[in-house]
């Protein structure tokens, strides 16, 4: 119970926000936006917080899952949720097969081959244009449906969305205390000693390689079908960057740091809106004030801070009860 | 029969022979020390025997079986564990958190069982905080589990690699100067720790440089110079030995 409390209060306002603002413009058409990302950011922090792998490439999951929706139910005619199957196939394929040689190389390399990743793919996404529509993307995808419940409007998209984050951030909650998630921390403390405590590193640096691309893939997906539409600009090199960033900003290696970074990081920019034409300039400073202030990051600074306080009261306490 | 057997080892890093044609064998239940002058190749020999790097020639075998060519998690399955000269604690985690993947050989939950917190993980999890709370408790750091790692001091942060070795229960256990930079009393302390894991069953091969550290515990020494065997046998031989004066002991 208290290991989740964090989780619980976070489930609970997410999902009385639209119950009391239904016709807010920030709950229901914004808070999608931070809602899809949240969970990619959630599920890029498993490969890059917690065991230390950067990747430059996740928007091409991301891209994969809407792109493989997209295709299968418009161009051949396959109900959403095979079509979803077939994404969540495919990306697991390709991420399977590329894990091992991609997360072999380290640092710089590492961040470059993912980067070529995104590229190609992205690539793939505007010149192939008899299967991807090309630059112009596909649209109009039939409505996704839940046990004969049709997903229509903004409203229910957002609990689609929510339930879907929530369950990417327990997930990743779970990985952390666990087994597995101190196998993923020890490839990033120290990869010598990892396998000298057993740890099979290729394997375990490859498992949560395809496991965030399958998260990214379904948020694809799901993302296709809310948006009804899919064109290559949303999974480009810029949107991996920025997932990137929301994963720094919050603090790496923190599921609730990731959640945080992506928060402020799709918030700011409709915040901003009112400063017009400064609107990037006065975004980057804002980025970078709190990297230069914070390194470990938004959320983990401010945790550590109150653990701090914390622990100082609790050594009063002593001194108060020993005297 | 040996527990460790090293044959006709030989490691070339570029022109330079850091290792030529070693042999020797390890009983088991001792405590074995390996001295030699800074750069007679004690570190080398560890991460041949590791497989952290390959050798250039010759051979290991660990319980009768040929691990030369075995990845290191896989020789740490077998039952060598170690700790290292410079260290290699997880920074990134706390203290019990840092034993506990220790234990990674000794629990079996996978990436998907973790994801979704199946009841045999909440099990295993006790169990394996349980393990790593008791090499704390052999090792006397028990008061300090839930520090974090970054936080300690480099005494306390030898003492928990020792730990995080012995967690994992191995049948040998590689200590690199593990006495490197400890005041007196932690050397003192160190020094019954490593007669206490030897005790527990454990065989222990030393690497040292505080010859009475070496001398008072080990049953063998083994003694390296410019990466070739000089001389082994009891401390009390070596001690005597008029080139192993002359090469390594003289000078100090
Ligand atoms: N990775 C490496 N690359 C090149 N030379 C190395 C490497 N590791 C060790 N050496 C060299 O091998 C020799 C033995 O080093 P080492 O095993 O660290 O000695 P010791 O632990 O006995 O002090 C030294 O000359 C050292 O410079
Ligand atoms: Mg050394």
């Amino acid at each position: 119970m208290k290991r989740l409390l964090g989780f619980y209060i976070f489930s609970f306002i997410t999902l009385v926000l639209p119950i009391l603002f239904p016709d807010n413009y920030y709950v229901t058409v914004v808070g999608l936006t931070v809602l899809i990302n949240i969970s990619l950011a959630v599920s890029l922090n498993l490969l890059m917080g917690y065991a230390g792998q950067i990747s430059l490439g996740h928007a091409a999951f991301f891209g994969l899952g809407a792109y493989s929706s997209a295709i299968f139910t418009i161009k051949y005619g396959f109900n959403p949720w095979t079509a979803i199957f077939f994404g969540l196939l495919i990306v697991f394929l390709l991420s399977y097969i590329l894990s091992r040689p991609i997360l072999k190389l380290k640092g710089h390399y590492l961040a470059m081959a993912t980067l070529g990743l995104g590229i190609i793919v992205h690539i793939f996404f505007v010149q192939a244009d008899e299967i991807t529509g090309g630059p112009d993307g596909i649209s109009g995808l039939p409505t996704l449906s839940i046990f004969g419940f049709p997903i229509d409007t903004d409203l229910k998209w957002y609990f689609i969305f929510a339930i879907f984050m929530l369950i990417t951030v327990l997930l990743s909650l779970n990985i952390a205390d666990s087994r597995a998630g101190r196998a993923l921390s020890a490839v990033h403390g120290s990869e010598i000693a990892a396998q000298m405590m057993g740890i099979d590193t290729a394997k375990v640096k490859s498992h949560i390689f395809v496991f965030s691309a399958l998260i990214a893939c379904i948020a694809g997906s799901l993302f296709a079908h809310q948006q009804n539409f899919v064109s290559p600009e949303s999974f480009s090199f810029f949107f991996s960057i920025e997932l990137v960033t929301m994963v720094v900003l919050g603090g790496l290696g923190s599921t609730f740091g990731a959640v945080v970074g992506a928060f402020i990081l799709s918030i700011l920019p409709e915040l901003l809106i009112v400063f017009e034409d400064f609107e990037v300039l006065i975004f980057g400073a804002i980025l970078m004030t709190i990297m230069i202030f914070l390194p470990d990051g938004l959320f983990v600074a401010i945790k550590n801070k109150i653990a701090f306080l914390a622990f100082k009261r609790s050594q009063k306490e002593v001194a108060n009860a020993t005297s | 029969m040996p527990l460790l057997e090293v044959k006709g080892l030989e490691k070339s890093f570029g022109g330079l022979k850091a290792i030529t044609d070693l042999s020797f064998s390890v009983p088991e239940g001792q405590i074995f020390s390996i001295i030699g002058p800074n750069g007679a190749g004690k570190t080398t020999l560890f991460n041949l025997l590791t497989n952290i790097y390959k050798p250039t020639k010759g051979s290991i075998f660990f319980n009768k079986k040929d691990i030369t060519k075995l990845p290191p998690f896989k020789i740490a399955a077998l039952g060598i564990s170690r700790t290292f000269q410079n260290l290699q604690v997880f920074m990134n985690m706390n203290v019990v958190e840092n034993v506990m993947v220790g234990c990674h050989l000794r629990s079996k939950s996978g990436l998907f069982a973790s994801a979704f917190r199946l009841p045999s993980v909440i099990a295993e999890e006790k169990r394996v905080r349980d393990m790593a709370l008791e090499a704390l408790e052999f090792c006397g750091l028990k008061d300090y589990s839930s520090q974090p790692a970054s936080a300690l001091p480099y005494g306390i942060l030898k003492k928990l690699e020792i730990a995080r070795a012995l967690a994992s229960k191995p049948r040998l256990l590689l200590m690199d100067e593990p006495a490197a930079g400890l005041n007196d009393t932690e050397t003192m302390e160190l020094c019954r720790l490593i007669e206490a894991i030897r005790d527990s069953g454990i065989t222990v091969l030393l690497v040292e440089h505080n010859m009475g550290l070496v001398m008072e515990i080990s049953q063998t020494v083994l003694v390296l110079n410019y990466g070739r065997l000089l001389a082994k046998g009891s401390p009390r031989d070596i001690q005597k030995n008029p080139e192993v004066i002359a090469a390594y002991l003289g000078e100090g």
